[in-house]
């Protein structure tokens, strides 16, 4: 295949990628601002789509302050995550004793629905930051294990040996072969992993805070300010979706000999709970 | 290659010791620190008191357990069955798919957490809001699991099958059901701890029992010893539930297990 006809075909494939979605989501709009002003809902309970965005543009101010705070807890607790997950993976693959032990942990620990600690931690740290970060980092450390185990492991024996005949040694295998292939994996367990950290973060807002989108939820709902809420909504949810795209853009340039072939399957990353 | 993947079921005996012999070293050390340091009881209290908070906690984690149970089982239940049956939709017609497919993907792009607080508004108190929370967080992973699955056949089986002039009904139900059944696993796996985060998060935003209110009423007194009792017993529920739908996935599809590498990281897929 040319290279021009590739291009032409993923050009293509794009704006497919992009109209459909596009064009569904207007039309959902657009239903959505006629259900509300056909059946005349009060904005208590559904407001138009026009105001909720406005709300956001015209509070734009509130949605910062607050906003930066939620975006640090999120950043810090996802770099931990990744941090700490990629070396529990890494010593799992090092050693086997390690793996021995941890791995059975792991499987359960990773259904532990880790959401219900923040209740605990914030006994522990008190109302500010730091429960927060710890919640979002535990919820965003298992994808990141799992995915780098996977990734570290996915190596081909062949692969394995042909560097050992080569007189490679144990750190370089691992430097040369493992922790490249386990590249790709760790950018899909990231995409999982900064989603819901990101949750965690909110949810650690949920149960005690005064700052942050999560707060400004609690606010929305005891005032019944459904304005407010969906504008935080579409501050969270967008903020949901440029952490993804920043992450898939790290990715291919980390990268770039995987993302170039690869069949278009990471949109399930997005998946914010 | 970790023990999760390589793991038999014959062998899973002897690959416990080393874990439970961590477990109670870590139980062990946890007692003696809480014994030595003369930590407050209400910061950490150790292992033996945790147990303590069980049994003195029992009526109350066994009233507010099973309303949780119900919440979780009916919001996985409907993520299971509506997840795969939206996929065999999506998979089955393409224009379907295209009308759906991108407002599933949309909709993922929502963070269902931060909707929860609306379905209060919309739905009050009742069950319902914590149901449809915990089915809206599980209900994706299903989803794009099953259709990846219905998706894997190799286009030679589906050539082989078809110059058997099997009809279309014939080449989904022998074919792409079979083929997709790990997948579906897979998922399911994913959502249950996300199910049971739901649950919790609904109660969280409005309710008057459940495990989760339990859980904020046990920080609001204090009692770190019921809060820890009422965490386990959370994590408990979540951990039969993974066990159960191992047990049925090893049931259904024996033929799989054995040869599975890396279906328990159903996430990356």
């Amino acid at each position: 295949m040319g290279r021009s006809e590739t291009r032409g075909r993923r050009s293509r494939l794009v704006s497919a990628e992009i109209l459909y979605p596009a064009l569904a989501v207007s039309l959902l709009l657009v239903v959505w601002h006629l259900v509300v002003v056909g059946f005349q809902l009060r904005s208590t309970f559904l407001p138009t789509p026009v105001a909720a965005f406005s709300k956001v543009v015209l509070s734009y101010d509130t949605f910062l302050t607050h906003g930066l705070v939620t975006v640090f807890e999120v950043l810090l607790g996802f770099f931990l995550s990744v941090v700490i997950g990629v070396s529990t993976a890494f010593l799992m693959v090092w050693s086997r004793a390690i793996d021995k032990v941890v791995s059975p942990v792991l499987v359960f620990l990773q259904t532990v629905p880790y959401i219900s600690v923040a209740p605990l931690l914030l006994v522990w740290f008190g109302f500010g930051l730091t429960p927060k970060i710890v919640v979002s980092f535990l919820m965003g450390y298992f994808p990141i294990v799992v995915a780098v185990a996977a990734g570290m492991n996915a190596v081909e024996s062949d692969m394995v040996e042909l560097i050992r005949s080569m007189a490679a040694s144990k750190w370089q295998i691992f430097w040369k072969g493992r922790l490249p292939n386990a590249l790709p994996y760790l950018f899909g367990g990231a995409k999982i992993s900064v989603a819901l950290a990101t949750s965690g973060a909110i949810v650690g807002e949920y149960v005690g805070s005064d700052r942050g989108l999560g707060y400004l939820i609690v606010v929305a709902n005891g005032d019944t300010n459904a304005e407010l809420l969906f504008g935080t909504i579409i501050v969270v949810s967008a903020f949901g979706v440029s952490l993804f795209w920043l992450i898939r853009w790290i990715e291919t340039i980390t990268i770039p000999w995987h993302v170039a072939f690869r069949p278009g399957g990471d949109r399930q990353g997005t998946a914010a709970p | 290659m970790p023990g999760w993947v390589a793991r038999s079921p014959r062998s899973s005996i002897v690959d416990l010791f080393y874990p439970v012999l961590a477990l109670g070293l870590f139980l062990a050390l946890w007692e003696g620190y809480v014994h030595v340091s003369q930590i407050p009881n209400y910061i950490l209290p150790g292992p033996r008191e945790i147990v303590q908070g069980f049994f003195d906690h029992r009526h109350d984690l066994l009233s507010h357990g099973p309303i949780t149970v119900y919440e979780v089982l009916l919001g996985y239940g409907s993520s299971l069955v509506l997840g795969g049956l939206f996929a065999v939709i999506a998979v089955w017609s393409s224009t379907l798919d295209k009308a759906i497919t991108p407002l599933l993907f949309f909709s993922q792009t929502v963070s269902k957490i931060a909707i929860a607080p609306l379905f209060v508004i919309w739905f009050g108190f009742g069950l319902l809001p914590k149901v449809l929370v915990s089915f809206l967080i599980a209900f994706f992973p299903v989803f794009i699991c099953t259709v990846t699955g219905l998706r894997s056949v190799e286009s030679e089986m589906l050539e082989l099958i078809r110059s058997m002039s099997a009809t279309t009904r014939q080449v989904f139900w022998k074919v792409r059901i079979p083929a997709a059944l790990p997948y579906f696993f897979a998922g399911a796996k994913v959502a249950v701890p996300f199910a049971t985060v739901g649950a919790i998060v609904g109660e969280w935003m409005a309710s008057y029992s459940g495990l989760g209110y339990y859980l904020l009423l046990t920080q609001g007194k204090l009692d770190t010893a019921a809060l820890f009792a009422t965490l386990l017993t959370l994590s408990l529920i979540s951990v039969v539930m993974y066990l159960t739908v191992l047990q049925v996935e090893r049931l259904l599809l024996p033929w799989h297990v054995s040869i599975r590498r890396g279906a328990e990281v159903g996430v990356t897929m």
